[in-house]
């Protein structure tokens, strides 16, 4: 064979096209969804909406009667409960959600160190980095999506929290 | 290609396999002579919040709805000092803790008060009604919380007890439960949202509506029509597709037959699973065997005005992007005055 025809070998493996083609779409994906969420904020909607019914709760109560009233104590007994179990279901939650994210951290750095296999061309071993790294990726964003929504979940427990017992404890007109 | 252009294109191929065919120019919806006074509605998730929507809001001409892992009416309003969206996604499917959920009082009481202004019918329409309602032990979307106050919300409205059925027994999923139609494993929460739990559920809900009900059809007839929905749609943001679905039986074509309008979830328009929702579900066999007309509006995803990336049913005030206090829940609603429209067609008089 001529020395000027041993070329090395430059075309792609087909694990590794797929593993960079999976990167791209993941990425793409990724930022789709970052879109989204940009145009899911309307903060001078939200604004206005809460503004407008924290007017109209307030214009309903009694603030004459408010300094004069004595609240009845099963009212805040009531209340206070309600609270500790927004925080202790909140806490129980939020240790729950960041275990789960710590463990799969973790087993995304494990399992990238083991996706090199013996026998297997560098481009193989590549595609399967990339791939574990993909894997891992994916998982860590469906938990912190998953917390993002606990965390919400979370302010309304406070909110509605606030809201009812402000209804319990202010007198109405 | 929009799957039902796909579908189209098979169906004409081979004509003789195709359960039914779809037109590729979507027909006028025809008038029915449907009944007016026995009008029932089902849906699924935010269908589910539509089809409570629809039954309130309309509840002179309606007699019940099945509610599958859908919050009470209104729900998106429950805590005043929070957005809509906040409430909706926050409080009306898996809130933290029970008293962070929908605030049913405060619903029961808009409802009233919406009822005297004339927004909604007559809250009175509803006492001699029926009700279904349905939660899987492992849904995790719309969790036994928000559908508690479901049962509580219509318990308040004067729906008496022994007319609401409330499954809470079944190990599914998010979605509707099939026989043998749709995932395979039963308590999973997947695309197309169609579980195989070996229940009949759209025939547990309309003998639930209607009692006594002849046993479902084997095979559906050749009766399902795409029409133009555009037509009853009056403002840009609906999200709703350009055409929906329409299930005539046979002993429908001469008139005075009942109507069911059927809602899809999230994720479930023809645009996103096909025929699936409108041909799997197994509410044609028993339109067929019973003389109901079946509508399924469609509504499709959106990624930017109006802001609905999942195709979900307008039930915290997407349709009205502009206004700080949408309506999405009376008479007027961009969504509700369309389908209402739907049915007052279905209603005219057979030409």
């Amino acid at each position: 064979m001529n020395a000027l025809t041993q070329m090395p070998d430059l075309s792609m493996d087909k694990d590794l096209k797929a593993a960079l083609e999976r990167a791209n779409q993941v990425m793409k994906t990724s930022m789709e969804e970052m879109n989204l969420l940009k145009n899911a904020f309307n903060p001078m909607q939200t604004f206005v909406q809460i503004n407008e019914q924290f007017m109209q709760f307030f214009s309903k109560t009694d603030w004459m009667g408010f300094f004069s009233q004595k609240n009845d104590p099963a009212n805040i007994q009531s209340c206070m409960t309600d609270f500790l179990d927004v925080q202790s279901t909140s806490f129980k939650k939020l240790t729950e959600s960041q275990q789960k994210l710590l463990i799969d951290s973790v087993k995304d750095i494990s399992d990238s160190m083991t996706a090199f296999k013996a026998g297997a061309s560098p481009q193989q071993n590549l595609a399967a980095v990339i791939n574990k790294n993909l894997d891992g990726f994916e998982q860590i964003q469906k938990d912190v999506n998953a917390q993002a929504s606990l965390m919400g979940s979370i302010q309304t427990a406070y909110v509605a929290w606030l809201q009812s017992t402000l209804e319990k404890t202010l007198p109405k007109k | 290609m929009k799957p039902i252009q796909a579908i189209a294109i098979v169906c004409s191929a081979h004509l003789l396999l195709c359960a039914h065919t779809v037109n590729a120019q979507p027909d006028k919806l025809p008038a029915l002579g449907v009944k007016l006074n026995d009008v029932t509605v089902s849906g699924l998730s935010s269908g589910a919040f539509m089809a409570s929507q629809l039954y309130i809001v309309n509840s002179q001409i309606m007699s019940g709805a099945g509610i599958i892992a859908g919050g009470p009416y209104l729900c998106a309003l429950s805590w005043d000092f929070q957005s809509h969206v906040q409430n909706a996604t926050g409080s009306c499917m898996n809130p933290l803790t029970h008293s962070s959920g929908p605030n049913t009082p405060h619903l029961s009481s808009l409802t009233r008060q919406l009822a005297e202004k004339g927004d909604i019918d007559s809250i009175t329409n509803l006492v001699d009604d029926k009700i279904y309602l349905f939660n899987g032990k492992a849904d995790h979307t719309v969790t036994t919380t928000v559908m508690d106050q479901t049962y509580q919300y219509f318990l308040d409205l004067g729906i008496n007890k022994d007319a609401i059925e409330y499954v809470t027994d079944v190990d599914a999923g998010h979605a509707i439960v099939t026989t043998s139609f749709g995932n395979k494993e039963c308590a999973v929460t997947e695309k197309p949202f169609i579980n195989d739990c070996d229940i009949y559920q759209a025939k547990d809900i309309l003998n639930h509506l209607y009692s006594g009900l002849s046993e479902p059809a084997a095979d559906v007839a050749q009766a399902i029509v795409e029409f133009d929905q555009t037509e009853f749609i009056k403002s840009g943001n609906t999200s709703m597709s350009d055409s929906a679905f329409v299930y005539i039986p046979e002993g429908c074509r001469e008139g005075g037959c009942r109507l069911h309008i059927v809602y899809h979830g999230c994720l479930q328009g023809y645009t996103e699973i096909g025929d699936q929702y409108y041909m799997g579900t197994g509410y044609n066999q028993i339109a067929d065997a019973n003389d109901i007309v079946m509508l399924y509006p469609q509504v499709e995803p959106s990624s930017k005005d109006p802001f609905n990336p999942q195709g979900c049913w307008d039930f915290w005030g997407y349709s009205q992007p502009n206004k700080s206090e949408p309506d999405f829940y009376s008479k007027h609603a961009p969504q509700l005055s369309a389908v209402r429209a739907m049915i007052d067609r279905l209603a005219e008089p057979v030409n």
